[in-house]
């Protein structure tokens, strides 16, 4: 009974203790801080953009690639958890192990290959005067 | 090192030239001028070294092979339900004697060429047509079938065309290619009649082997069907007429003087224009089936003769001298295989092939001294100038004219001697007849008698008239093949010399031509050809006399006095007998005038205006309005795929 | 590891893709030419690599998660051979063209590659999912090559047309295939054969014949067949000529492969016996509105590219014909074989078309992407290498001999005649009297080309060796296509004899005995043993052909 109980009270104390500092930062920013409110100030963060605008308004094309980045990296490296839970079934059966391990490093290779060539023609650069995108941008 | 076979050799001897043609003609201007030559000569020599070969291992072997004929089988050109016809070289005796001279007399001129031409910018274009050339004559003498044959007649025919127009920055030049092969086509169109004819009676073979065997057939249609017969080889005349430059095709050859020297030695004395005679002696079993046929060829040779004969006697151009002379000496041979003397015929191509090349080299090499000047009346003199020229010149002149002992006289004399015992078996022709053509030739050798030796007075002997040019001897690449020849054109008559015993070449002929022969000439007996030799002998040295009296001698004023008294025969004789201008009212403008009206008012107005354009403008103004459904609107795109899909399913579900 | 050879070429051209990626990165700017040859020696590996698989035994994959998602077959590779062979002559002619138009990048020659793999892969799948894929991969990467010049509106217009009407079109296959899913509750085609011979009660007719109207009509939207052809002459037009050769010569070939084995394999399912709907009647409205409005819209055309475009909505009709004469003697015989002139035809419009299309990628400096006929005048006397090779890929596209396009549409017209002598003759005849309507617009631009004086300023031609290799092999291809096509034929008859061979298992099943039928539904997916020898090719090379009538 209590081995199960016992890490409810670890994540309970680790809530309570995060919330609480929280807590205590923000009390401590407002009575410690100077107050001069201004319009930029005023806004919600929302990753440098405005909440509320009108829809026709353009967006950097930077986010749209990042956030492309994001999500096929992400996706790719997905697919290494079904990967990873079945490799001690596949390491049982003999000579297969190997190449279970051959064939994710290949996998592997091909994301390292597609990071190295985003990197190199500057992608992942935010400013485009960015030395990278100045050497290799096709 | 074991000799390579007969038949490997003629393969060589076919394509070396046709590899000359192709380096040349492909990658001149990756080549040096020096290797354009190499090329350029080396290809005839290789060829010529190849048939000397090829005709040595022959020679010994001939009597047991059948026919005295080898066979190389190169590949199966055509296959077409009954039709079969193979690519195929064919080796005998009249072939061997065709390659030797071919490849023998190309080689020296395409030798002579490489001084002759050697400034000319388009030098590598030069050799690689001379080269082509040979190639399609090899073609044409090796062919084993007619097709083949034919394929060589076109090819020659257009290296002739291209040659021709060789300068064809020239207006007159390039027009006198084209007169050329514009005549030379309606010739070939009558061949090619023929050879329809011959493919349909022969069950889909053109194999000369196999036309022979169904004419020795007695029951085959050809013995059987004498019209028929007649109208074939009266078609294959016609091309001989074309290409061997006959009445009433043979306008062309003069004004084909417009080519390079060289080619008109190689290809329009000595070689090409043979083309006619060589296919009639190749079928000589097919003619003789047709005796109104051959009475037609040998009229039409010694009319030829003596006509051409005629209008050299006033020429001043000297090439021009030399092409009546050929047109005249090339009916001599369609005389010879038209009186059934075959042999007789091609011994006379075979020693002609010497001197005319002979004659026509020398007179390149005396227009190359004169910078160009072609009017013998400027010449004169030139005899000291050019010994080489000179003496070779002379040798030529005097065989072509028939003196004793010398190539022309024994040819021409075969021919005279044969016309006069011909008398065919079937006794359709009249028995004068040949009388007739024995008159005319002996007449036109009067003729060639005096305007040879016209010509050779007023080019070398007395002073020259003109001196802007300064004459010189020409380079060794040029004067080597002239005394080559030379020495050809004084020896070449003694493989044929009147009397049985000694003949070497009936003997050699005498598988292809032997049976033929026989069916139509009567034995003459040997008295009556001494006979003849002494008559034609007084002949030819009469007119060398008259020409002596007339250009060199006490009657230096006489020719001018003849053309003042009879200046209507002159001025007929120095336009040609305006055949030219005959065939322009007679052929040419009503031709033209059926051409514009088919374009102006058939093609341009009914087929283009209403038959093509009509539907045309139809079907635009239809595709105008389903034009507008391409907008470019992305959204409407996809809305038609949707309402396509929608149409479908309401269509099909 | 035998696996891993029987599908090498698409290894190889992956990992060309790869390569070209990292040496793109490593050469420095202006200097990316050689990448078309890295390219071009990748695509030449993988050539050789399919011609040995052809001539070997059609393999089946036996990996575990891989069982039966490819037949590795004649079909596939013949078909891949003209993809690779269309890739490799738009990789070298990207060599100059897209540096003069300001294209220095590596990644089309990337893309290139991938795309290739994906219409390979396409072409040897027989699972429904493997088969997506392929499209996919060999589509993305054509959609971005279609913009693939940032700095001209045309092009970025032509990708994102190209994108989104290919998307719509990728919905109606995935929809297809659902359908299919959802009658037979299986992915791969030989099972789903299997399924609809032996379960005829089994499938809901509704949903089958629904998937294959969404499926043909995806495939026709590839094709480019009316009324799913509105796409084509924009982005024809307005994408990198290259890559335009690319796509009509490769996306063709491929989208034809795979329409063939759908249809073929589909088409004898009981759910289409006895009711009012006939894929063959499918076909055939497509091929001839196909024919039809190609030819028509193709005369009033004033820019080249466009009337290409065109061209290629009328070759299509005509191949979509030959795929439905096909279908026409499927129904009455027990044999189904594609017209076997279908592959080859495709070789020879692909060798044809991107000869065509690659004149145009040597004409014109940077920002003279504008093709209209006037600009082309006087090519012939100007540059007349390029006049004559013009010349050459126009005539064998209108089917003139002694050229490929010739022998092409010749043993076409010819096969469909013989599948039914009388009932196919009037559509026949109207597919040559099209022949003959388009040849008013091929002949247009040999008029233009060699008998126009150019008004103002004549186009300049770029100097390219690598354009010239190609345009070589075009012009070599097209007269060999031609005049020696016995060979070619005879691998076309293999091709067309592979395409139907899920079908036929399927039929050759359906024929069986009833024991075959009690097999448990876990075990239908068919069990071809790698490197089994199927029958079907020898009895069908003896019958195939007598079948048709």
């Amino acid at each position: 009974m209590e081995s199960q109980t016992l890490p409810y009270i670890a994540l309970g104390i680790t809530v309570a203790f995060s919330v609480g500092i929280a807590m205590v930062i923000l009390v401590l920013n407002r009575l410690l801080g100077p107050h001069r409110m201004n319009a930029e100030k005023g806004a919600p963060f929302e990753c440098g953009s405005d909440p509320v605008d009108s829809p026709g308004k353009r967006v950097n094309v930077r986010f749209y690639v990042v956030a492309i980045f994001f999500v096929v990296f992400d996706i790719e490296a997905v697919f290494l958890f079904p990967w990873a839970v079945l490799y001690r079934e596949l390491l049982a059966t003999p000579a297969f192990g190997m190449l279970a391990l051959a064939e994710v490093v290949v996998f592997l290779g091909i994301l390292a290959m597609g990071l190295w060539y985003v990197w190199g023609k500057g992608a992942l650069d935010w400013a485009f005067d960015a030395p990278a995108s100045r050497r290799n941008h096709g | 090192m074991s000799m390579p076979s007969i038949e490997t050799l003629l393969v060589v001897v076919v394509l070396a030239p046709l590899v000359g043609a192709v380096l040349n003609g492909l990658f001149s201007r990756f080549l040096k001028h020096s290797t354009v030559s190499l090329l350029g000569v080396g290809a005839p020599v290789v060829a010529f070294a190849a048939a000397l070969l090829a005709v040595i291992q022959w020679l010994p072997l001939r009597a047991s092979l059948p026919d005295a004929s080898v066979t190389v089988m190169l590949f199966k050109w055509i296959e077409a339900g009954p039709i079969v016809i193979d690519a195929s070289l064919y080796l005998d005796p009249l072939s061997a004697v065709m390659i030797l001279v071919v490849t023998g007399i190309g080689s020296l001129i395409h030798l002579y060429s490489v001084g002759y031409m050697h400034d000319d910018s388009s030098y590598a274009r030069y050799f690689s047509h001379l080269n082509l050339f040979t190639f399609s004559m090899l073609l044409l003498v090796l062919g084993r079938s007619l097709l083949l044959l034919f394929v060589g007649w076109e090819g020659v025919g257009l290296c002739s065309y291209l040659l021709i127009g060789f300068w064809f920055t020239d207006m007159d030049k390039a027009i006198a290619g084209k007169k050329a092969f514009i005549v030379n086509r309606i010739g070939d169109f009558g061949f090619l009649l023929a050879l329809f004819f011959l493919l349909f009676h022969l069950n889909g073979t053109l194999d000369v082997p196999s036309l022979r065997q169904a004419v020795a057939d007695p029951t085959s249609v050809f013995n059987t069907d004498t019209a028929m017969v007649t109208l074939v080889t009266l078609l294959l005349f016609v091309g001989a007429t074309g290409k061997s430059a006959q009445i009433p095709l043979y306008v062309w050859l003069p004004d084909a003087m417009a080519g390079p020297t060289p080619v008109s030695a190689l290809i329009h004395a000595a070689t090409m224009v043979t083309a006619g005679v060589y296919m009639i002696a190749r079928l000589n079993f097919l003619f003789v089936l047709a005796p109104v046929s051959m009475a037609v060829i040998a009229s039409v040779g010694a009319v030829t003769a003596i006509f051409a004969a005629s209008i050299g006697l006033v020429q001043n151009d000297i090439k021009k001298v030399l092409a009546y002379s050929t047109v005249s000496q090339l009916g001599y041979m369609i005389l010879g295989v038209g009186v059934g003397a075959f042999g007789a015929g091609v011994f006379h191509l075979m020693t002609h092939a010497f001197f005319k090349a002979c004659l026509f080299l020398g007179a390149g090499s005396v227009i190359h001294a004169m910078a160009g000047e072609q009017d013998i009346r400027k010449m004169g003199g030139l005899a000291k100038k050019m010994p080489f020229t000179r003496w070779t010149f002379l040798i030529s002149t005097m065989a072509i004219a028939g003196v004793p002992f010398l190539s022309g006289f024994f040819s021409k004399d075969e021919i005279l001697f044969k016309t006069l015992t011909y008398h065919h078996v079937s006794g359709v022709v009249p028995e004068w007849l040949s009388v007739v053509w024995f008159a005319l030739a002996l007449g036109a050798a009067l003729m060639t008698a005096m305007y040879m030796f016209r010509l050779y007075f007023l080019t070398f002997s007395g002073e020259q008239r003109d001196h802007h040019a300064h004459p010189h001897e020409s380079p060794a690449t040029m004067t080597i093949p002239l005394v080559v020849l030379a020495i050809g054109a004084a020896l070449a008559g003694y493989l044929g010399l009147p009397d049985p015993s000694l003949n070497v070449w009936e003997h050699l002929l005498a598988p292809v031509f032997g049976a033929a022969e026989e069916s139509i000439l009567a034995t003459g007996s040997h008295a009556l050809e001494l006979g003849l030799m002494g008559v034609s002998t007084v002949v030819a040295l009469t007119g060398i006399g008259l020409a002596w009296w007339l250009y060199r001698g006490a009657g230096q004023q006489v020719p001018a006095r003849i053309a003042a008294s009879m200046s209507g025969l002159h001025r007929l004789l120095s336009n040609k007998y305006y055949v030219d201008e005959i065939y322009d009212t007679l052929v040419i403008r009503p031709l033209k005038a059926y051409a514009h009206f088919l374009w102006k008012w058939i093609d341009v107005g009914l087929i283009d205006g209403i038959m093509v354009n009509g539907p045309a403008r139809l079907l635009s103004a239809v595709g105008g309005a389903g034009r507008r459904l391409a907008t470019g609107d992305v959204q409407g795109y996809a809305a038609a795929l949707v309402v396509g899909l929608a149409v479908i399913v309401f269509l099909f579900l | 590891m035998s696996d891993l050879l029987s599908i090498s070429p698409l290894l190889v051209t992956a990992f060309t893709g790869m390569l070209v990626m990292a040496l793109d990165l490593l050469a420095g700017q202006g200097r990316k030419a050689f990448l078309s040859w890295v390219t071009v020696a990748g695509f030449a590996v993988a050539g050789i690599l399919a011609y040995v698989l052809w001539s070997g035994d059609p393999v089946v994959l036996q990996r575990p998660f891989l069982a039966n998602v490819m037949l590795l077959d004649a079909h596939g590779w013949f078909f891949s051979e003209v993809v690779l062979l269309a890739g490799a002559l738009a990789a070298l002619l990207a060599a100059d063209h897209m540096p003069e138009q300001g294209i220095d990048g590596g990644e089309t020659y990337a893309l290139l590659s991938f795309s290739v793999t994906g219409a390979i892969l396409l072409m040897v799948a027989t699972d429904l999912v493997t088969l997506f894929l392929g499209l996919e991969i060999m589509s993305l990467a054509l959609y971005v090559m279609a913009a693939g010049k940032r700095s001209s509106p045309f092009s970025a217009e032509a990708g994102i047309k190209y994108f989104l009407l290919g998307g719509v079109a990728s919905a109606f296959l995935l929809m297809g295939m659902a359908f299919l899913y959802g009658a037979t509750g299986k992915l791969n085609l030989v099972d789903i054969a299997r399924f609809l011979a032996n379960h005829p009660e089994g499938a809901d007719p509704l949903l089958v014949q629904g998937a294959m109207i969404l499926l043909v009509v995806a495939m026709a939207f590839k094709v480019a067949a009316v009324p799913f052809h509105f796409w084509t002459p924009d982005v024809y037009e307005g994408a990198p000529t290259p890559v335009t050769a690319f796509m009509a010569g490769a996306v063709k070939a491929a989208a034809f492969a795979v329409l063939a084995r759908l249809v073929l394999t589909l088409a004898r399912a009981p759910a289409f016996q006895g009711t009012a709907f006939s894929p063959a009647d499918l076909l055939l409205g497509l091929a001839v509105v196909s024919m039809v409005v190609g030819n028509l819209l193709g005369i009033v055309q004033t820019n080249v590219k466009r009337i290409l475009a065109y061209s290629s909505i009328a070759h299509a009709g005509y191949l979509l014909l030959g795929v439905w004469a096909t279908q026409a003697s499927v129904s009455e015989t027990g044999v189904q074989t594609l017209n076997d002139s279908v592959p080859f035809y495709l070789l020879a419009y692909a060798v044809s078309t991107v000869g065509a299309f690659g004149v145009l990628a040597l004409l014109g400096r940077s920002g003279e992407e504008d093709m209209s006929l006037s600009r082309i005048a006087g090519l012939g006397r100007r540059h007349p290498v390029l006049g004559v090779a013009l010349l050459v890929a126009v005539l064998s596209l209108a089917g003139l001999p002694p050229l490929g396009g010739f022998m092409a549409k010749f043993n076409l017209f010819r096969q469909v005649l013989a599948a039914d002598p009388a009932g196919n003759l009037p559509w026949v005849i109207l597919a040559v009297v099209m022949s003959v309507v388009g040849l008013y617009y091929y002949l247009r631009i040999v008029l233009y080309a060699f008998f126009r004086e150019p008004e103002g300023q004549p186009v300049v031609a770029i100097s390219s060796a690598a354009g010239s290799v190609a345009l070589a092999v075009t012009v070599a291809l097209a007269l060999f296509l031609g005049i020696a096509p016995a060979k070619f034929l005879d691998a076309s008859r293999m091709a067309s004899q592979a395409t139907v061979l899920t079908g036929s298992i399927a039929a050759s099943r359906a024929g069986a005995a009833p024991v075959q039928t009690a097999t448990p539904p876990a075990a239908a997916g068919i069990q071809l043993k790698p490197g089994v020898q199927i029958p079907v090719r020898t009895f069908n090379s003896k019958e195939g052909r007598g079948n048709l009538h």
